[in-house]
């Protein structure tokens, strides 16, 4: 069930939008925003307000690294694996957030803090190697400024 | 449309402006590998199969079925380079591929299967890590095999753009991306198999044909569907003389039932044997036996009676052939015209007087498409999916009246919520005087722009509804019917004159045809025409009908109550492909054989004249129904002696004056009916008889009279019910 939040600020996507279906991504943010990842129910419910299947809407929200299917932490730790990043240091980082986490790819931290999952290219070639923190972008990391980084996420 | 010129390897060709690379190879006769591309579908360009090199372009290849050609280009469909680029292409769809041809039913008819062969590619480069996921058997008919599917999108395609369901979708990305349902649940669709069809590889197969026979060991034999007015054209697919498999003809479409249903004649309760009634119970008797009985009982009651109390229901589902005998027989042998058909209770008032249908494949001909029945899909899928193409491909525009919700919805220009009259008084008011709800005047202007306009005419129509749209239609410049008609050969049991006041072509029946028709048949003709079917029903409770045949129906499966009115009959005989509940009641029971099993000609909605072809030979001794009734002529002295259903049709052509000249596959004019625009009415309404719709299956869709019950493959179908 969407909220009676959700349900208007999705309308209100709605009634600027070309075709229905082109509000998709707009409603699926809307939907990560107020409940922090899209449920398969939430789907469902997003997908019949823009006369969409729930697997073509799904097919969307898949495509893109920046919806959740599965509930995240409160926040969500992106690490660029492309070849820039990789390159200059993708490996020792990586080591050193998951030694500093306790969790790999995919997992939240047990006080759900943290999320923990692969990006590819973030654009941020030449601060390689870079990762991005909820809406943050950071780079050059080393292990030395990610102190500084997670303490800014409570 | 102005031309242009293209020049395939070395070929100079003209085509048509707006023609991509890939039309303008095809029509230069160069033959270009493709996989994603399909003509039903707008191009895509997922695949890189179908690269050429196009002279002058900065880029290398250059993607064929997506590229517009332009005056003047010159291309080339093959080289080294090209070779090289798709044998490349062909190692990177096989990365993840399976290889399992040997245990795949697509072997043989598999492109990517071909495309190797062609091109010969050797051990990959690549880490053979196969990423190997199980088949989903979750679903009913439709098996899924994700590691075979090469993500060309044409399942995705096809579903969404010609059928509007939108049932399969991409999902997740890269190497990841797979082709699902609404999170993986079983398919909950249409069933019609067309992502099946369309799918160049074997990841989506069906449960029919799995492990039944090997591609190239299958016979063709172009034949009609039997389940629908739309008369789709279908390839029965045998393999030592059995159906295996059933395609498309023409590769045009097929929904569940035509694609899957006619399993239903392979059931093992089908009729082997004429039966008898003796001592009160149903046995097996020889054909000359039942024969002979038949022949005496209706001698014996058109003795003692008269003609007048022996009558006839023939079937909308049996040939053209099969119709023309029966009603010849009734008329010049048994010497009566109570002959008709029940179906004639669901049919529009109005169809074959006021209404003909349009061509369906001329849909998109016409800029607004108005929907005055939702279930046209459920009813007549043809007619839906030729719907479904002329907005997605024609950009043509759509008025849906839908007081719920289908997918049609999904693709309407505006949509009318409520009720067909309501719309239909709404319409005629917004157009006469432009006064009404926003949607309605929408409508009404769309209509009113529009050039021409086709009308999709309910399957029944109340009188009220019959007189709007005949306003509306008056109120437009030019406007084509598409009426729903349910049955294969309804349109072609009216054409045989299976009606009581109608002699074959819709001669009225009065002194003159009479006069006429005897001359022709030279025979003595009754003189009075017959009572019709809801009369007759009426007459054997009354006990003024003694005696009755049916020719391939069941009134007692489509409305129980006639069970009891039926065992009044003092002589009832059955002739059907299945022991019926009617059947049960009968004295005498026939088998006949089915439509697989048997030649002739249907004439379907658009009163197209299609060929009917044997694929089967008839299970056990049934036999064709107008040799049955031909052989029971003869025994009572009638002159009958067709030696083929080619004489019969000879008889009808000579007979029938739309059929004079009629070619296979044309549909005979509205001219050429003496009903067209008269206002007889040949639909039939009784306030007792057949009032309930006979679904026999949880969607109209699955539906279709009793035989398509035996279905294995539909009984498949459980509707999968998601949460709302
Ligand atoms: S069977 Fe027909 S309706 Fe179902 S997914 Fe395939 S194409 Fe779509
Ligand atoms: S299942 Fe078949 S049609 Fe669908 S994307 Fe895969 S290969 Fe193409
Ligand atoms: S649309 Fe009608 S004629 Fe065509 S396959 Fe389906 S049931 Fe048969
Ligand atoms: S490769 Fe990491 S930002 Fe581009
Ligand atoms: S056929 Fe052209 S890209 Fe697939």
């Amino acid at each position: 069930m969407l909220s009676d939040k959700e349900l208007q600020d999705i309308n209100a996507e709605l009634a600027h939008a070309a075709t229905k279906a082109s509000a998709s991504v707009d409603a699926l943010n809307i939907v990560q925003r107020h409940q922090g990842w899209v449920s398969d129910e939430a789907m469902k419910d997003v997908a019949s307000m823009l006369d969409m299947t729930a697997d073509e809407l799904d097919a969307v929200a898949t495509f893109y690294s920046f919806i959740f299917r599965r509930p995240v932490g409160r926040h969500v730790i992106l690490v660029c694996d492309s070849i820039s990043c990789y390159v200059m240091g993708y490996n020792p980082l990586l080591d050193n957030i998951k030694n500093r986490l306790g969790i790999a790819f995919g997992e939240t931290t047990e006080d759900k803090r943290f999320t923990l999952l692969p990006i590819s290219c973030l654009g941020a070639c030449d601060r390689a190697p870079a990762i991005m923190v909820d809406e943050d972008l950071y780079g050059p990391v080393t292990a030395e400024t990610m102190d500084g980084i997670l303490e800014k996420y409570k | 449309m102005p031309n242009m010129t293209v020049t395939v390897d070395g070929k100079k060709i003209e085509v048509p402006m707006g023609s991509t690379i890939l039309e303008a190879c095809t029509a230069a006769g160069s033959r270009v590998p493709t996989l994603c591309h399909d003509n039903k579908l707008h191009p895509f360009g997922a695949c890189r199969i179908c690269l050429v090199e196009v002279e002058g372009t900065p880029r290398k290849f250059t993607p064929s079925c997506t590229t517009p050609a332009t005056d003047n280009m010159v291309v080339k469909t093959t080289s080294p380079g090209l070779i090289e680029a798709r044998r490349m292409v062909l190692e990177l769809l096989l990365i993840k591929h399976p290889l399992d041809c040997p245990v795949c039913d697509k072997a043989g008819e598999c492109s990517l299967q071909d495309l190797v062969h062609e091109y010969g590619l050797g051990p990959s480069r690549f880490d053979p890590e196969k990423g190997y996921l199980p088949p989903d058997y979750e679903s009913a008919i439709i098996e899924r095999n994700i590691s075979r599917c090469i993500l060309c999108g044409k399942c995705v395609r096809i579903c969404d753009e010609q059928n509007a369901v939108g049932e399969w979708a991409f999902t997740r990305r890269g190497t990841r991306a797979r082709i699902s349902t609404d999170f993986d649940r079983p398919l909950d669709c249409e069933f019609c198999g067309e992502c099946v069809e369309i799918c160049p590889v074997g990841a989506l197969t069906t449960r029919q044909f799995k492990y039944k026979a090997r591609s190239w060991n299958l016979e063709g034999t172009a034949s009609v569907c039997n389940y629908c007015g739309c008369g789709c054209g279908v390839s029965y697919e045998t393999r030592e003389g059995r159906i295996m498999r059933v395609g498309p003809a023409r590769s045009n479409y097929l929904c569940t039932k035509g694609r899957f249903g006619w399993d239903a004649v392979h059931h093992a309760e089908r009729l082997t044997t004429p039966k008898m009634r003796v001592n009160g119970e149903l046995v097996d008797c020889t054909w000359d036996e039942a024969l002979s009985i038949i022949a005496t009982n209706l001698k014996v009651i058109k003795s003692r009676h008269g003609a007048e109390k022996i009558g006839g229901l023939g079937s909308v589902r049996t040939t053209n052939e099969d119709s023309y005998v029966f009603q010849k027989f009734l008329r010049t042998v048994v010497e009566t015209n109570n002959i008709d058909t029940l179906a004639r209770l669901k049919t529009p008032k109005g169809l074959n007087t006021t209404f003909f249908s349009g061509e369906l494949n001329k849909m998109a001909s016409h800029e607004v498409i108005l929907v005055l029945d939702k279930n046209v899909g459920e009813i007549n899928p043809l007619t839906g999916i030729e719907i479904v193409r002329a907005v997605n491909k024609k950009d043509r525009k759509l008025i849906l009246v839908n007081d719920e919700f289908n997918k049609f919805n999904k693709i309407a220009t505006v949509v009318l919520p409520t009720s067909t009259v309501n719309a239909l008084e709404n319409l005629v008011k917004a157009l006469s005087s432009g006064a009404g709800s926003e949607e309605s005047k929408r409508a009404a202007a769309m209509l009113k722009a529009a050039k021409n306009v086709a009308i999709i005419v309910p399957a029944q129509l109340s009188d009220n509804e019959f007189t709007l749209i005949r306003d509306l239609a008056g109120k437009l410049p030019e406007v084509t019917y598409y009426p729903l008609v349910r049955r294969s050969n309804f349109q072609g049991s009216l054409d045989m004159g299976v009606m009581p006041s109608y002699y074959p072509g819709y001669r009225k029946i009065d002194e003159t045809s009479t006069a006429d028709f005897a001359g022709l048949w030279n025979a003595v003709l009754p003189e009075t025409t017959g009572m019709n079917a809801v009369e007759m029903i009426k007459a054997i409770t009354q006990g003024k009908l003694a005696a009755l045949y049916i020719m391939g129906d069941d009134p007692a499966g489509s409305d129980p109550g006639l069970k009891g009115i039926l065992q009044k009959l003092e002589f009832l005989v059955v002739q059907d492909i299945f022991l019926t509940e009617t059947a049960k009641l009968a004295h005498v029971v026939l088998p006949a054989a089915s439509s697989t099993e048997k030649s002739g000609t249907f004439t379907n909605l658009e009163r197209r004249l299609q060929q009917v072809n044997k694929a089967e030979e008839p299970i056990g001794e049934s036999r064709p129904d107008w040799e049955i009734i031909q052989d029971i002529a003869k025994k009572m002295g009638g002159s009958m002696k067709y030696g083929s259903t080619r004489d019969i049709l000879a008889e009808i052509r000579s007979v029938v004056p739309a059929y004079k000249d009629l070619a296979f596959g044309a549909c005979w004019a509205r001219e050429k009916s003496p009903l067209a625009g008269m206002a007889d009415d040949l639909s039939l309404t009784s306030d007792s008889i057949m009032k309930q719709e006979v679904i026999t299956a949880e969607r109209l869709l699955f539906s279709s009279g009793m035989t398509i019950t035996r279905s294995h493959e539909i009984g498949t179908i459980r509707h999968y019910k998601i949460e709302v």
